[in-house]
């Protein structure tokens, strides 16, 4: 079995990681990109203090990728999930309110996130929802980013019960709310 | 006297496409330059050298004259008029109204002036000055350079019906000075430009002839700028805006 976390960029899925490396399972990442807090980031601000989890593009061209990384965790932005190989997964896919997403994105960034996708999210997401359950091969969990990052335990749990070999209450300790920084209600939409 | 030699680098005029030269060197070997900005147009005839430079033309007007399109403003008014060279289709754009007042009731003083590829109008009312940007296209531009500047203008664009000119009309944005003051201490590491809020552009209908339809653009500055949190970097609105504002449309 191959542990999978998606979704969108700032969607939670680092966060998610964190999560399910706290409650036991194995991850598969470059710590290289940790580069990114240092490249965006500066004294005050850093776009995922605690970890990005994110493969090299390399990996996605190795040979056996990423039937090799049997039993490991492994996080797969959106766009990367339909040519994964066959094999065995479990699949979460994060959600976020799509204002959110494309604050958070221009404060790692600068300059303006690609309207045209944020515009379609949830006719995006869904789309890779209903891409990832035509698959015989996945079996996949939806989880609200700001559900989980409000009351963890319940996510967990749902996790869990979906068969994720994970220690719920470990899993759900390492939610640190205070790197959930951009909330629609304390936003100002459209800026 | 300088004579060329007879091996000297020239530019083979007959390879030119819009975007490379290609020369031939001393020792024959074609070396070819490519821009991602346009180097030539052939609107009329063979490839000629780009130039969105801004003259002072025979009639008195203004004009970029070596443009894949042709651009030409009056002397006594903010406005141009935009011709597609292989087309002929035109369309002018006029300041209109400023502040809500109309331009013609203004008592304005028009001294255009030449900064290269933009075409100023300095201190048209105190504290705002109006530019042309002609490079790969048109755009006007306003700078403002204190609060008491008006802070909504009125574009009026003509063309003909069906002309295959797109004026694009609420595509409007703008940033203040924040950037280059000494004043701000700038504690993100990142060089953000702070944008400029501002009402829905409205876009009037005003009125059509035989020949040409008439369309208003209202833009209109709210007088505040988007901050970032240098923690957080979440954005927020504020009125304190570091002047001269520029606003792009």
């Amino acid at each position: 079995m191959i542990y999978l976390v998606t979704g969108y960029m700032r969607s939670g899925t680092s966060m998610m990681m964190q999560c399910l490396v706290a409650g036991g399972l194995d991850p598969v990442y470059d710590p290289r990109r940790e580069h990114m807090n240092e490249t965006y980031g500066d004294e005050h601000y850093k776009p995922n203090a605690k970890g990005f989890y994110e493969p090299s593009y390399m990996e996605y061209r190795k040979f056996g990728f990423p039937k090799m990384y049997d039993g490991k965790l492994m996080k797969i932005l959106r766009g990367g999930v339909p040519t994964l190989a066959v094999a065995d997964y479990l699949v979460i896919l994060m959600r976020r309110d799509p204002e959110e997403i494309r604050q958070s994105y221009e404060a790692f960034f600068g300059g303006s996130a690609d309207m045209v996708i944020l515009n379609n999210y949830e006719e995006r997401l869904a789309n890779s929802e209903e891409m990832i359950r035509n698959r015989r091969d996945m079996s996949l969990t939806c989880l609200d980013y700001r559900s989980v990052v409000d009351d963890p335990r319940p996510a967990f749990e749902t996790l869990h019960g979906n068969g994720w070999p994970i220690d719920v209450d470990a899993a759900a300790a390492e939610v640190d709310p205070t790197q959930c920084r951009f909330r629609l209600e304390q936003l100002e939409v459209g800026i | 006297m300088i004579t060329t030699p007879a091996n000297a680098v020239r530019e083979i005029a007959a390879l030119r496409t819009a975007s490379t030269k290609t020369f031939e060197m001393s020792n024959g070997i074609k070396h070819i330059r490519a821009s991602l900005r346009r180097e030539h147009h052939d609107a009329e005839g063979p490839m000629r050298d780009v130039d969105y430079g801004w003259w002072l033309l025979g009639d008195g007007t203004y004009g970029v004259r070596d443009a894949p399109y042709q651009v030409q403003c009056k002397p006594d008014e903010i406005v141009y008029r935009f011709t597609d060279r292989k087309t002929r289709a035109a369309v002018d754009v006029r300041l209109a109204r400023i502040g809500g007042t109309a331009v013609t009731a203004l008592g304005l003083t028009f001294n255009p002036e030449i900064r290269g590829m933009e075409l100023w109008w300095s201190s048209i009312l105190p504290g705002v000055d109006v530019y042309f940007n002609s490079v790969g296209g048109i755009s006007p531009h306003v700078i403002l350079h204190d609060a008491s500047a008006p802070r909504a203008f009125d574009w009026e664009i003509t063309k003909e019906i069906g002309s295959p000119i797109q004026v694009v009309l609420d595509n409007v944005r703008g940033q203040d000075n924040y950037l280059n003051t000494d004043v701000v201490e700038r504690t993100t590491s990142k060089d953000r430009r702070r944008a400029l809020e501002f009402a829905p552009v409205v876009v009037t209908p005003l009125g059509e002839t035989a020949t040409h339809t008439r369309t208003g653009q209202s833009i209109e500055w709210t007088g505040r700028v988007a901050q970032v949190a240098p923690v957080t970097r979440i954005k927020s609105w504020t009125d304190e805006v570091v002047y001269p504002v520029r606003i792009s449309s």
